[in-house]
């Protein structure tokens, strides 16, 4: 269906909303619609399945299944709802069954290493730059350490920036219950993060892999 | 002293409070040490959170910029060699720096021109490959989606067809059956019939 006209009211082209790019999709099969919804959310998806399971092929390989699953069941999206809590529990349920896939295959966890899923932001000296490379390894090393409902609180809030309320009604518990989470979340990861840098300081050319399982108290 | 729960930390934290309760935590904090030693901790975690970020790439974007910088950046060679080449080849040295200033400006002006003419184009390019590409990506979905779907029916139709031929069978048993009950009944009437009609035979005097 052409959308000029739906563009000369002010209600089609980039400005439609996730819920009215959602509607066309649901009730006309609308590919471009689709195709915009893709574009807008690849990201956000992509990094939630990063950094919840620590991989950076399996956060892509969730974001494709999570837009063939929105595809396949697009009938089942209700509009009263918001489109983006449909998403991310489309995206986290994912995540979770990777998880589970993980326990039952413990080779496959953590095997990628890959500079790919490393990124931190410019400093001024290579010296800087190497140290806060570090501590971002540290950082991913012990986020996959605390327990998985810490983690996705964790990201959804942090790294999301999704408000309180919103991550509640995409895991469907209490707003209480959710800021709770995150404050144990972030305690455990402080105690995580002091655990990695005493055990790095005396050994400055120690490997990266910063956590021995020995030395793990959760 | 009573201390704020860990919840309203956490709102305080990530700016979800109001200015209110803003205010009453942070006066909390001066005077509590010991809320201060838990906030200053998870402002720091917070901190660390940031050093690892995921990559963001626009390839496509960013090799079409550059090309385009290069691009420009020969142009405004070509224009400065030939603008030197005349400046040379002029002998009035009076009207040189007036006509020197002026073609400056045209210059400028026309590279200007061109290097915004040159960005246009290739925003306009990039998006045009974007929605192409997306368009591309998503009609290959659709295909092996339909693809699935095909293919589900025709399980679903084989499995049909095969219910429909076992329910024959058992009809075509089921009726065979009924007809041997149905013949070795009419058989046990007939002869119980007989035995009626010989008992009553031998019962009249």
């Amino acid at each position: 269906m052409s959308a000029s006209w739906l563009n000369k009211l002010g209600l089609g082209g980039a400005e439609a909303t996730d819920e009215q790019l959602m509607w066309r999709v649901r009730t006309q099969d609308d590919s471009s619609a689709f195709a915009q919804i893709v574009t807008r959310w690849q990201g956000p998806i992509q990094r939630l399945g990063l950094r919840i399971t620590g991989d950076a092929h399996r956060g892509e390989d969730i974001a494709q299944e999570t837009f063939t699953r929105l595809f396949a069941k697009r009938q089942d999206y209700e509009a009263s709802g918001r489109f983006s809590t449909y998403l991310w529990r489309i995206a986290l349920n994912l995540c979770r069954d990777e998880l589970r896939r993980r326990v039952r295959r413990p080779e496959a966890a953590l095997n990628d290493q890959t500079a790919e899923n490393w990124e931190c932001p410019k400093s001024p000296s290579p010296d800087t730059e190497l140290a806060q490379q570090e501590r971002a390894h540290q950082v991913r090393d012990a986020l996959q350490r605390i327990p998985e409902h810490y983690r996705e609180v964790l990201v959804l809030r942090h790294y999301e920036d999704l408000k309180f309320r919103e991550i509640a009604e995409v895991l469907g518990i209490p707003e209480g219950t959710v800021k709770s989470r995150m404050a144990e979340g972030l305690t455990q990861m402080s105690r995580l993060l002091a655990q990695g840098a005493t055990l790095r300081e005396p050994r400055p050319n120690t490997p990266i892999r910063i956590f021995p399982a020995e030395n793990l108290s959760l | 002293m009573k201390h704020p729960n860990d919840e309203q930390w956490m709102s305080f934290l990530y700016d979800e409070t109001t200015a209110a309760e803003a205010g009453e935590l942070k006066a909390h904090l001066e005077t509590c040490a010991e809320c201060r030693a838990k906030a200053d901790g998870w402002s720091a975690t917070r901190q660390s959170l940031n050093t690892w970020q995921t990559p963001v790439t626009a390839p496509t974007l960013k090799r079409s910029t550059n090309g385009a910088i290069k691009w420009a950046l020969a142009a405004s060679v070509v224009l400065l060699v030939g603008f030197t080449a005349g400046r040379i080849s002029q002998p009035n040295s009076v009207n040189l720096q007036v006509e020197l200033a002026k073609a400056r400006q045209e210059i400028a002006a026309e590279v200007k021109a061109q290097l915004q003419a040159n960005l246009q184009e290739i925003a306009r390019t990039t998006t045009v490959a974007n929605q192409e590409q997306s368009r591309q990506l998503f009609e290959e979905f659709l295909a092996k989606y339909q693809t699935a779907r095909a293919e589900d029916q025709q399980t679903t139709v084989n499995w049909l067809r095969q219910m429909e031929e076992r329910h024959k069978t058992d009809f075509a048993w089921l009726r065979k059956d009924l007809e041997t009950v149905a013949v070795m009944a009419e058989d046990k009437l007939n002869r119980t019939a007989m035995k009626v009609q010989q008992l009553t035979a031998l019962n009249t005097p």
